[in-house]
């Protein structure tokens, strides 16, 4: 499936690239999948999977902020309610994952669908400020609802049997399924991206007069990219809240929502593989730095001040514009 | 744009191998000891960071070996993150060789890293951690919970107040630890008899009580009890002042208050203030000579919940050496047979549940003027026996044993 796509932007790259890069693609794709394959063999599962969670959950904010030009400060309404909604279904109502996963996705789906027919209506400060608010509402439920369990949270929530036959409590077949989730995830961005649909969603972002006098109905394009975003910060919300068995009030609250801005930022917006860098490095540091005596916060906040003077493409988009041709 | 898209899924597979600074280290050599606590967040002053001096205070007494092994402490702050806690617990646990692990200031830690312990058989002593769960349904053969409930504290305070006081209004904070402080002592009021006048909830981190403060002044209850803690009993305490709560004829009682929080606080604002600590370094000589040692090397006095570490991690050394391994099911077995008994916890023991148990003990804030060191903050208005304080075992814990 990812050698298609892969084959697929492989063209409609050449169309735009200079000759020669090609041919590298799959080889780059290649060697990519199978660093991610042998990972777990090197380093600790549980951090790589809380990597990967992190990572699809900012490629969903950085589809929205990269691509349609809409700065989501709410990100984590989503993100934690899918957490919540799985680790209740696999918990309370002893749903398989991929069900729980599932029906977590799509209740984020469907409040990204109310959120956006809200807060698409506005630009820039006042989107960002409505989306804020619209998540700490949801954060408010979060801690008063009886199934939550307030700030205890949800806690030991099972694995369980992938499709009846996995055994998720095996690091390693959960860390692939995570993988797998991810990869799926990522593809779909990836598809959303460099589709017309993408190249509307671009045109938005630049030119949102010109985009409409060109006879797009851009609030459709908008509502659109942002159920696409929520369903998938819904689906990284669902996969962390089985990798940890647990859901948290730190997941709803707003300083995820920054977290994830701040990820997208650091490893480069609107770059595809930015997030991905930037949610790598974030947790990186928030767990090798815990066992030193640094104060994490105050690392991660020089960090994003010396990104912000120095290097405001971030890491990814920094390296794309001073790649050799 | 795309055509260096694969480029860059190598290089940010590069970054995660590079960054994997943790290497295993090599377990057997020497007994670990793992605190995951706050180092950097809003409670780190409260318990983390001086938890680390605490539990290197335990070693040191200790000797600094045990069974020929030398004991070592890591120390890592969870950032009030359950999962942070829970991946750096995995891999204590897992590839670190880590033996206990202690600490974990927030519930949600608490309970995280125990279903982590509890599934690997591997033992936690929770010092930190208030849930009533934690010696309820989620109680564990290997753990253990040394700071004290909820229930505990909130119960004790009001079983005795209320032999004198019978109406009471009830300031929450509305979040479940302040409605489980609350509940805890809305039952005991109405088994005592006394009366709860009203009940006023708060959003956290309120910066102005005075509309719950007219309310409570208006209920005509003789006692305001604030079920909330930090911050919000700091600054209730000190708007209560000018509100003139207490010239109005009402005590204050805080159901979750620390004495090292007395001195942040001006002298009008909080004295005559009753609360019940687990800690009181006045009970003895030995008590205030630990305190003392305490603040030269912190230079802060000790809290409740840095107390309950240095005693936890004293007291597993202790079971390690009686049991002569680091095996979890032996250690425990030791931890709970032999007695506790340190300068911290004085005399206790440890129950079947997991519940430490120890006297408390129902403080009152001294006036400033009758202060005559910094030792000396409050009296002392009962000794409250461990097992009137903490009850009867709970139904809801059950342990295959």
């Amino acid at each position: 499936m990812t050698s298609q796509i892969g084959a697929e932007t492989g063209v409609e790259a050449g169309v735009r690239a200079p000759a020669g890069t090609g041919a590298r693609t799959p080889l780059l794709v290649g060697a990519g999948l199978l660093l991610a394959v042998a990972a777990p063999f090197a380093l600790y599962p549980v951090f790589l999977m809380k990597v990967l969670c992190f990572a699809l959950f900012a490629c969903a904010f950085n589809l929205l902020i990269g691509f349609a030009g809409l700065m989501s400060f709410g990100h984590a309404a989503f993100f934690g309610t899918a957490a919540y909604v799985a680790a209740h279904a696999a918990k309370a109502w002893a749903l398989p994952p991929e069900l729980a996963v599932l029906a977590a996705t799509l209740v984020a789906a469907a409040l990204g669908l109310v959120f956006g027919a809200i807060a698409i209506r506005r630009q820039g400060i006042y989107f960002a400020m409505i989306t804020l608010a619209l998540s700490q509402m949801i954060y408010f439920l979060a801690l008063q609802l009886p199934f939550t369990h307030g700030e205890d949270g949800i806690q030991a929530v099972p694995r369980g049997m992938l499709f009846g036959v996995i055994d998720l409590m095996d690091p390693l077949a959960m860390y692939y399924s995570v993988l797998a989730v991810f990869l799926a995830g990522f593809a779909l961005v990836w598809r959303a991206v460099n589709s017309p649909f993408g190249q509307v969603l671009k045109a938005i972002r630049e030119n949102e007069p010109r985009a409409i006098s060109l006879g797009y109905r851009t609030e459709r394009y908008k509502l659109l990219a942002f159920v696409l975003s929520a369903a998938l910060a819904g689906l990284a919300g669902a996969t962390k809240a089985l990798v940890f068995q647990l859901a948290s009030l730190t997941d709803v609250t707003w300083q995820m929502s920054g977290e994830v801005v701040l990820m997208t930022l650091l490893g480069g917006m609107g770059t595809l593989f930015g997030p991905v860098v930037g949610a790598a490095l974030v947790v990186t540091l928030e767990s090798y730095l815990a066992a030193t005596s640094l104060p994490v916060p105050v690392v991660i906040g020089c960090i994003f001040v010396v990104c912000v003077l120095v290097f405001r493409r971030g890491i990814v988009g920094e390296l794309l514009a001073r790649w050799p041709k | 744009m795309t055509k260096r898209a694969p480029t860059m899924a190598v290089a940010a597979g590069c970054l995660l191998l590079a960054c994997a600074g943790g290497t295993a280290r090599a377990a057997g050599d020497s007994v670990i000891i793992g605190l995951l606590d706050d180092l950097s967040g809003p409670t780190a002053d409260l318990s983390g960071k001086g938890k680390v001096v605490a539990a290197q205070m335990a070693i040191d007494d200790f000797g600094g070996s045990v069974l020929g092994k030398p004991v070592k402490l890591l120390a890592s702050d969870h950032q009030n993150k359950p999962e942070i806690a829970s991946t750096q617990a995995r891999e204590w646990y897992d590839r670190d060789g880590v033996d206990m692990i202690t600490g974990m200031s927030n519930s949600a830690v608490a309970l995280a890293v125990r279903a982590i312990a509890r599934e690997r058989g591997k033992v936690d002593v929770i010092a930190g951690g208030t849930a009533d769960s934690l010696v309820g349904a989620d109680c564990s053969p290997t753990g253990i919970l040394w700071t004290a409930t909820a229930r505990a504290i909130a119960g004790t305070t009001a079983a005795v107040v209320s032999q004198t006081e019978k109406s009471w209004f009830m300031l929450t904070v509305d979040y479940s630890g302040g409605k489980s402080l609350e509940a805890a002592a809305v039952e005991v009021l109405k088994s005592k008899g006394a009366t709860v006048a009203g009940i006023a909830r708060h959003p956290f981190n309120t910066a102005d009580f005075s509309s719950f403060l007219l309310q409570a002044q208006s209920s005509g209850a003789k006692v305001l009890a604030l079920s909330n803690t930090g911050n919000d009993t700091l600054t209730a305490l000190k708007q209560a002042n000018e509100f003139g709560i207490r010239e109005s004829g009402m005590s204050i009682v805080g159901l979750y208050f620390d004495t090292t929080q007395i001195r942040a606080l001006e002298d009008a604002a909080v004295k005559g203030l009753i609360y019940t600590s687990s800690f009181f370094w006045n009970r003895d000589a030995q008590a205030t000579a630990w305190a003392k040692r305490f603040m030269d090397q912190r230079g802060a006095l000790p809290s409740q919940s840095q107390a309950a570490t240095y005693s936890s991690v004293l007291h597993y050394l202790k079971a390690v050496k009686a049991a002569g391994t680091t095996d979890s099911a032996k250690v425990i077995a030791e931890m709970r047979r032999i007695p506790v008994e340190d300068p911290v916890t004085g005399k206790g023991w440890i129950r079947e549940d997991g519940r430490v148990m120890y006297d408390m003990y129902v403080m009152k804030a001294k006036p400033r003027e009758a202060m005559t060191g910094p030792l000396d903050v409050v009296e002392l208005v009962k000794t409250v026996p461990a097992d009137e304080a903490f009850g009867p075992v709970s139904t809801e814990c059950h342990l295959k044993s």
